[in-house]
């Protein structure tokens, strides 16, 4: 992907609304590590799907939905911020496993929908 | 601050922060380097952020820590290494983006007070 102004702009714009969107739903929980394992599971699917689906596969779209978006609505400092003893440090692993098998589930998604997408429109 | 001007400045942060990350993405070599670089050093700024002042902490931590890191894409990376059967890969890069983070936020949160006094 090159870094034109375009490129640029979707994914500041991406970041900017899954960054408020993740800091938002952070007050509805308790518990900063249950808010950090939903949006993280979440985003994983998410990126999986938008890899997954021909639809997202353009360099401006990838930029909003997958780095912007997923990128800034997903963080990694607040889920190391969250491994505080062994307890919680062994449910992070846990939460690298979900979360790639979250992707992989949903990129199968993604690809059939994307079939489904295609058939449809041949037929039209 | 109100706190809508609260949101716009978290979102702002995190929109810069991901442009960072983006240009930071395009150090990839055997392994996304500039994904891992760009958490590790997220995780160490949150970790010298601990000790920050209480008004500019969301900024700092929600949104530059929080949008400069991303946990999307290191599953990304290792879900497609597995797809491809490349399990010392998906492996490392997973286990590396535990370790080195982690290890930046320890150091950062260990530092952070030693810089304050």
């Amino acid at each position: 992907m090159t870094l034109s102004a375009r490129v640029v702009l979707l994914t500041f714009v991406g970041g900017a609304l899954g960054t408020a969107l993740r800091w938002s739903l952070s007050f509805a929980f308790d518990s900063s590590f249950w808010a950090i394992a939903l949006v993280n599971l979440l985003g994983a699917f998410a990126i999986g799907f938008f890899n997954g689906h021909r639809y997202f596969h353009t360099d401006a779209r990838r930029a909003l939905y997958s780095i912007g978006f997923c990128g800034g609505f997903t963080t990694l400092s607040g889920l190391m911020a969250v491994a505080v003893s062994p307890a919680s440090g062994l449910m992070v692993g846990l939460e690298f496993a979900l979360g790639i098998g979250l992707y992989l589930l949903g990129r199968r998604t993604g690809d059939s929908t994307s079939a489904e997408t295609a058939s449809e429109a041949d037929l039209v | 601050m109100s706190d809508f001007a609260l949101v716009l400045a978290v979102a702002l942060a995190g929109g810069l922060a991901s442009v960072l990350r983006l240009t930071l993405s395009k150090w990839h070599g055997w392994l996304p380097w500039g994904i891992l670089l760009a958490n590790s050093a997220a995780s160490l700024g949150l970790g010298l952020a601990l000790h920050l002042a209480q008004a500019g902490q969301p900024i700092v931590v929600a949104g530059i820590c929080g949008g400069l890191s991303t946990f999307s894409s290191v599953v990304a990376a290792s879900g497609e290494y597995l797809r491809g059967r490349l399990w010392l890969k998906a492996a490392l890069y997973t286990a590396l983006s535990f370790a080195i983070p982690f290890t930046a936020l320890t150091l950062g949160a260990f530092v952070g007070p030693l810089l304050l006094n």
